[in-house]
């Protein structure tokens, strides 16, 4: 345990580093012309979540925890995931997603 | 009568994790769903309808305050880190610090975004009719985290003030740790609604 803290005490601010490094990226990447559509959407998703999953890992201890705590976080992630991914047939049946991402060519 | 209570305590603490602590693991795990069922919410509504939300919509959101923001709860989560390790140094001073440093950049953040609601309410595009929905998804998601923030700064403040009446040392400082938790998760949110709700 000791050993773990000492290794967290290490990275705190390797991973502020990358927290800022990320959202510097995430303004650049969404200022105009740099990104459009659909490169736009996953480049800042994937950015957030990296970020996200950085925060609970390192700064929320969740590398220390045990299985409990891990079953308990992800069980409620994929209900979470879940309330959004059972909508998606209906948005992809009536070509709503294909709409969204024109929109965002548009801007 | 000592085996009693000695077996309670073992009992306790069956699941290997601090009942307190697991407490507060439950309870943002009903966090999780409460925030994915509003941003899963947004997502339908953006989808289904993009053509309420403004093409302007980066113009209308001052992006830059917005970033600040962001980098001001990024640094308060590092203040809490810093906190937690000096409480278990036993280092109240220092543990007092962080948290106050903490706690104001929290209030920093809501102060920002309180100027921030002043300005988009009396852009012309924020309140037209067109873009209620834009409005709306956009409020109601900073609005419930900006009530979660006021919480997370209240929090460290009684944490402030426990620390000062000696409450917390090397071996005993779950209440911290605790809030701890909470607050990264505030901050954590936060990071997820910046990229979809303003930047996308």
């Amino acid at each position: 345990m000791a050993q773990a803290q000492e290794a967290h005490r290490v990275n705190v601010f390797v991973i502020f580093g990358w927290l800022v490094a990320l959202t510097g990226a995430e303004l650049y990447i969404a200022s105009d012309g740099v990104m459009t559509g659909t490169a736009l959407v996953l480049g800042l998703v994937g950015s957030a979540l990296v970020k996200a999953a950085l925060v609970a890992i390192y700064f929320m201890h969740l590398k220390f925890e045990g299985v409990l705590i891990w079953t308990m976080m992800i069980a409620s992630l994929v209900i979470g995931i879940a309330f959004i991914l059972v909508l998606f047939p209906d948005l992809v049946q009536d070509g709503y997603w294909k709409g969204f991402i024109s929109h965002l060519y548009h801007d | 009568m000592s085996q009693a209570v000695a077996l309670s305590h073992d009992e306790g603490l069956s699941t290997g994790v601090e009942s307190g602590k697991l407490g507060l693991w439950v309870f943002l795990a009903s966090e999780v769903m409460f925030f994915a069922a509003m941003i899963g919410s947004y997502v339908v509504l953006r989808l289904g309808s993009p053509e309420s939300w403004p093409a302007n919509a980066k113009e209308i959101l001052d992006l830059e305050m917005l970033g600040f923001n962001t980098f001001l709860l990024i640094c308060s989560s590092v203040t809490m880190v810093l906190g937690l390790q000096a409480i278990q140094r036993n280092e109240r001073k220092k543990t007092v610090w962080f948290l106050l440093a903490t706690s104001a950049m929290g209030v920093g953040f809501l102060v920002i975004k309180g100027v921030d609601y002043g300005h988009l309410f009396h852009h012309p595009d924020f309140i037209a009719d067109g873009n209620r929905l834009f409005r709306t998804c956009f409020m109601t998601l900073t609005g419930f985290h900006g009530l979660h923030v006021a919480g997370g700064v209240v929090s460290i403040l009684v944490m402030v003030l426990a620390t000062l009446r000696g409450k917390f040392s090397a071996e005993h400082h779950v209440g911290i740790e605790n809030v701890g938790l909470y607050w990264h998760f505030v901050d954590l949110v936060w990071i997820v609604l910046f990229a979809i709700l303003c930047l996308v």
